[in-house]
């Protein structure tokens, strides 16, 4: 009886499981995100004012501040940038010419940054949150040696604004602003530093206070209010105040995008423009684009959006009278396009990205001084999707009267990032992919097929098998001949030891399942887990309003069909391999009984409690006491195979495991007396399993939890106490029938019970704690087809940038306490309890690579059992496989399959050779003998 | 003085009086078939953190159509907390068996409920028709088994050693008696 657990028993031995210097950098994959980049915080820079080598910088929506390298689109540095958590979303980067420093403002803190390696120089904080940054850039005659100033302006209860010195952070001097007026924006010319102020008047408009500041003392010179008169009713309104340009300007517009209003920044004139209507949609946005350079032209364009369409118009001021005249205006195209603007010595170019043209200007004149067209970006889409340009960045080398180099960095509408060189797309950075909230696995249809067809002659009646069987050959015939034609190729491959996974098109063992992302912009983005280097379709899948933020579930409900849902709302499913949605009934009949007719328990957490339903009507309720509140709640796996109902002993005999489908970890924490108490329900009864609590927990850290198969884990931070020490902890909990081995507890082998009948016995819990080095942000548990693999516990570890794999049994809590292991506790490949558990650089799946902000792990099995395919997702994208008891059923990229066959061939020719010689012997000794 | 003994003697007593007598909770356990529309008293119970005994306990009505009862109690607070069981179990010729958690606090946080075929085993002092009832205490979270720490002399310095003893300290007697056994053998030979 006991001789099928005994190779489950060898697999639990496998030592602990690491990443081979073979397989590193093969089966991984991994993306450096930084995130969606903004416009206004994205630019080209020198990091080396002396060399001509510029790098792409960008602080991103996801607070990820990074310098890219231009030719290969690799991650020079990056620095994950705290925002204060505060909803004050602004974020601000500058760069001052010359400079090799970047300074970045976010939060309340302004913070200069190495520009060549992304090393802090200095950091300061405000009082108030931050709402503009600049660079004072003070024509003074002589180019100032050394570190540029910045000027910060913050808000808050007391706004000011301050200059921070560029060199060592330390603030110059100060000026409170004073009245209640919101601190807007900040605009530098050569001369003066001005603060623009919104002023809320009686009857609900604003209107626009510039203070006027000398940027050598500090001292306020001039203040004036702007007479914006009615048609400013928001400050959603004022589409830009430009900084750091000869003549600063303020441009606004009414609500109904009719006339254009400019004012140049330290003059009281306003200039009006009457925006023209192209097509009968009406203006839903409009942009504005200056020079970011004080010794440019006083030049600015101005783009308007449609729905439809856009165009561009471009206007001068003239510096001497401050008079804004339009210049000319670039020709409306269809689509949405971008415009970025590049400045070389003071000439100012215009550089437009429409869906399928690139094309350059000079401000000074409308002539093209290039143009592209654009085949493709060269990323994937949804079907029958046209991507459009979001944004974009240039830099621009022209000689004489054309663009001689142009490198223009596009967002697109997919979220790819996307640089074009002379309108050829060099690389992409799949930047939507840093947003990821939900993630599942899907296998591709036709992978699945033959699995499904075995599964029918199985379980049908013999003839009616048999006829499907032949039925199937028949279908199969009918591939002979590509298969034939495919043939040499397969063997070739096969000699050059080429191993199965690089094979396109087959996928025997399940590792190139498709990975379907959903990002919080709403889309839905593929990937291959066998070629994670291309995504496969990425499509819109919902209409969100911006600012809305959407929280889907995904899950695979059959093969090859992927299912959307979000909250309460009904699954919408697509197709894995292409992303078409599939309407409704058609090719997706549901399989499993429809779970409104059938009686099942279903539970939720409402409020601060967890209530459940049994056929619609209210069922056990879990309600925490007064001032404790749930953390979370993790339920055992709905598909959580498991092998073996018993742990082998090394004596033969058998432990058997608590093993019900229906249980779920539940964690909550008790703010006032800092408890985190932890419980193990069963879902249909609600009844408690087993409970503990654990005081003095520091609660702000994160306590991840896991439940699989017969155990649970969580991990929590411990401040000092005198029965505990201080640091991370792990704790592992293991359910068993009963203590004794051979025995199976109150219920013994009975193969059918309710919960609600007879309430099983409580399982006997075995707990144990390990402390660890570094604080765990989430557990999962790698997944294998038939759980016969042994499990590992994977963990992030948010300190390292780092995840790793601990195999089961490093923390299994049935280690010996105090004294060596036995011979069969040996047997079993349990060794002494030690407190401290070290992580071995071997578990560290990630190895050389720095995996950054990871908040959620998904495991999903191959189709070999030795393998499960693994998924992490947070800011950077990294999967990897993982055979946590090595790969015992397939073969290693290290077998030759060359020298094999050689070998066999070899020794079949010495046979050959030898048999004759052999036989003569023989035939000779018998004659010699007889 | 005298009269300050006394007083702190009498205070003594009162302060271990207390703690003996812990302040007594009683929770209504309700009984509520899925059907009905509120729940009835099952039991009445009184516990302190350390024992709890039936006050009085009602068989509950369940209409046949109802194979599932929930049991639980509402907190001080309003809400509901309880746990589903079937309706057979309450049958007359079972025992049951409630089951009160407490948390750290020695305050009930769940309910739980086991009913068996056979007869009075469980223990019979807070028992009343059929009905026990069982505290159950929340478990303090395990905590890492420390290796035995270097306890250090008042100075703080680790203690030496003790010094190790000598070849000659240790087998002196082994050296004596071969001694002793060559003095005899060479005295006897003499003879």
């Amino acid at each position: 009886m006991l001789l099928p657990l005994l190779p489950a028993a060898t697999l639990l031995l496998a030592p602990a499981c690491a990443v081979f210097s073979d397989e590193a950098w093969n089966v991984d994959y991994h993306f450096a995100l930084l995130g969606a980049p903004k416009e206004e915080t994205s630019f080209f820079h020198r990091p080396n004012p002396s060399s001509k080598a510029s790098l792409i910088y960008t602080l991103s929506e996801e607070h990820a501040l990074g310098a890219v390298n231009p030719r290969d689109g690799s991650l020079v540095w990056r620095q994950l940038l705290a925002s204060g958590g505060d909803s004050h979303n602004t974020s601000f980067l500058r760069a001052g010419e010359g400079q090799d420093v970047v300074i970045s403002g976010i939060g309340s803190e302004v913070a200069a940054w190495s520009a060549a390696d992304g090393r802090l120089v200095w950091n300061v904080h405000t009082d108030g949150p931050l709402e503009d940054v600049e660079i004072l850039e003070l024509s003074d005659g002589k180019e100032t040696v050394g570190a540029k100033d910045a000027v910060a302006l913050s808000g808050g209860e007391h706004p000011m604004v301050q200059r921070i010195d560029g060199a060592s952070g330390a603030v110059k001097w100060q000026y409170s602003i004073d009245g209640s007026d919101a601190p807007y924006q900040l605009s530098a010319s050569s001369t003066e530093v001005f603060a623009i102020l919104i002023h809320k008047t009686i009857l609900g408009y604003v209107k626009l206070r510039v203070v006027a500041l000398d940027p050598v003392t500090g001292l306020k010179t001039d203040e004036y209010m702007l007479s914006s008169e009615n048609e400013l009713a928001t400050a959603d309104n004022i589409i830009s105040v430009g900084a750091n340009s000869a003549s600063p300007i303020i441009a606004w517009t009414d609500a109904a995008h009719t006339t254009l209003k400019v004012n140049v920044v330290g003059t009281k004139s306003i200039s009006s423009f009457s925006i023209e209507k192209h097509d009968e949609n009406a203006i839903e946005r409009v942009k504005l684009h200056a020079p970011y350079h004080i010794n440019s032209l006083a030049h600015f364009l101005v783009h308007y959006e449609t729905a439809t369409s856009h165009w561009a118009e471009v206007y001068h001021i003239d510096l001497k009278n401050s008079k804004v005249e339009k210049a000319y205006s670039l020709p409306r195209v269809a689509g949405r396009g971008a415009f970025s603007t590049s400045t070389a010595d003071a000439n100012v170019y215009f550089t437009r990205v429409t869906r399928d043209e690139l094309s350059t200007v000079s401000s000074a004149s409308h002539g093209l001084l290039g143009r592209w067209s654009l085949s493709s970006f060269g990323v994937a889409g949804g079907v029958g999707e046209v991507i459009e340009p979001v944004h974009a960045v240039s830099e621009v080398s022209v000689k004489g009267d054309t663009v001689s180099a142009i490198r223009t960095t596009v967002l697109l509408s997919t979220g790819d990032w996307v640089l074009l060189r002379d309108g050829k797309a060099i690389w992409t950075r799949p930047e939507m992919l840093a947003s990821t909230v939900a993630v599942t696995f899907a296998m591709p249809a036709d992978m699945v097929t033959l699995a499904q067809q075995l599964e029918v002659e199985a379980h049908g009646n013999p003839v009616a098998a048999y006829i499907h069987r032949v039925q199937r050959h028949i279908t199969d015939l009918q591939k002979l001949p590509s298969f034939l034609v495919l043939m040499p190729k397969k063997i070739v491959q096969g000699f050059l030891g080429t191993s199965a996974d690089d094979a396109a098109g087959s996928d025997i063992f399940g590792f190139r399942q498709i990975i379907a992302c959903a990002t919080r912009s709403g889309r839905l983005v593929a990937l291959d887990a066998g070629h994670p280097d291309r995504t496969l379709w990425n499509r819109d899948v919902t209409d969100l309003k911006p600012g809305q933020s959407w929280r889907p579930s995904l899950s695979s409900t059959k093969d090859g069909v992927i299912q959307v849902s979000s909250v309460a709302g009904t699954g919408v499913d697509y197709n894995a391999t292409d992303g078409q949605q599939l309407a409704g009934d058609l090719p997706v009949i549901p399989d499993e009984p429809d779970l409104s007719t059938s009686r099942a328990v279903r539970y939720t957490m409402r409020g601060n409690s967890l209530e459940a339903t049994y056929d619609w009507s209210p069922s056990w309720t879990f309600t925490p006491t007064h001032g404790e509140r749930i953390l979370n709640l993790v339920p055992r796996p709905v598909d959580d195979p498991v092998a073996s109902i018993g742990k082998v002993l090394g004596d033969r005999r058998v432990l058997y495991k608590y093993l019900d489908s229906n249980i779920a970890l539940l964690a909550t924490a008790h703010d006032a007396s800092s408890k985190a108490n932890f419980y193990v329900l069963n879902t249909i009864s609600g009844a408690i399993l087993y409970s503990n609590t654990h005081p003095n927990i520091d609660l702000t850290a994160p306590i991840p939890t896991i439940m699989s198969e017969n155990w649970f884990a969580y991990s929590f931070t411990s401040e000092a106490s005198p029965d505990t020490t201080k640091g991370h902890h792990l704790v592992i909990g293991e359910l068993f029938e009963s203590l004794l081995p051979d025995h199976r507890g109150a219920m013994g082998a009975s193969s059918n019970y309710s919960v609600l009948h007879t309430p099983a016995s409580d399982p006997f819990t075995l707990t144990q704690t390990y402390q660890l080095p570094e604080p765990i942000s989430r557990l999962a548990v790698t997944r294998t087809r038939q759980g016969i693999t042994s499990r590992q516990l994977l963990a992030v570890l948010p300190a390292s940038n780092a995840l790793v794999g601990i195999p089961y049994g490093v923390v299994d809590p049935r280690r010996p306490v105090g004294r060596d292991a036995t011979k069969d506790e040996q047997a079993e490949g349990l060794m002494r309890y030690a407190p401290v558990l070290e992580l071995d650089p071997k578990w560290y799946l990630n190895h050389q690579r720095e995996v950054v902000g990871i908040k959620e792990v998904v495991t999903a099995p191959a189709l070999i059992e030795s393998t499960s395919l693994v998924f992490a997702y947070g800011l950077d994208v990294f999967g990897t496989r993982l055979s946590p008891s090595f790969s015992f059923d397939v073969l290693g990229r290290d077998f030759n399959k060359f020298q094999m066959l050689a070998t066999v061939a070899a020794l079949a020719v010495a046979t050959f050779v030898v048999t004759p010689l052999v036989m003569r012997k023989q035939v000779d000794q018998r004659w010699r003998f007889l | 003085m005298r009269v300050n003994t006394v007083i702190s003697i009498l205070l003594t007593f009162l302060c271990s009086l207390s703690a003996a007598f812990e302040t007594e909770h009683t929770v209504d356990v309700l009984a509520w078939p899925l059907s009905a529309p509120k729940g009835a008293t099952l039991a009445k119970i009184t516990y302190n953190s350390t024992a709890a005994t039936v006050k009085s306990y009602t068989q509950p009505t369940i209409p046949s159509s109802d194979d599932t009862v929930r049991i639980g109690y509402y907190h001080p607070s309003g809400s509901w907390s309880g746990i589903a069981t079937a309706a057979s179990n309450f049958a007359p010729e079972k025992s049951k068996k409630l089951l009160l958690h407490l948390n750290s606090d020695g305050e009930l946080y769940h309910v739980g409920f086991r009913a068996s075929d056979y007869g009075s085993s469980i223990a019979t002092s807070n028992k009343m028709d059929g009905m026990s009832v069982e505290l159950v205490k929340v478990r303090p979270g395990p905590t890492p088994h420390l290796n035995k720490p270097v306890v250090v002399n008042a100075d703080g310095t680790v203690p030496s050693k003790e010094p190790e003893k000598s070849f000659l300290q240790k087998y002196w007697y082994f050296i004596a008696g071969f001694l002793i056994l060559q003095v005899v053998m060479s005295s006897g030979k003499g003879e």
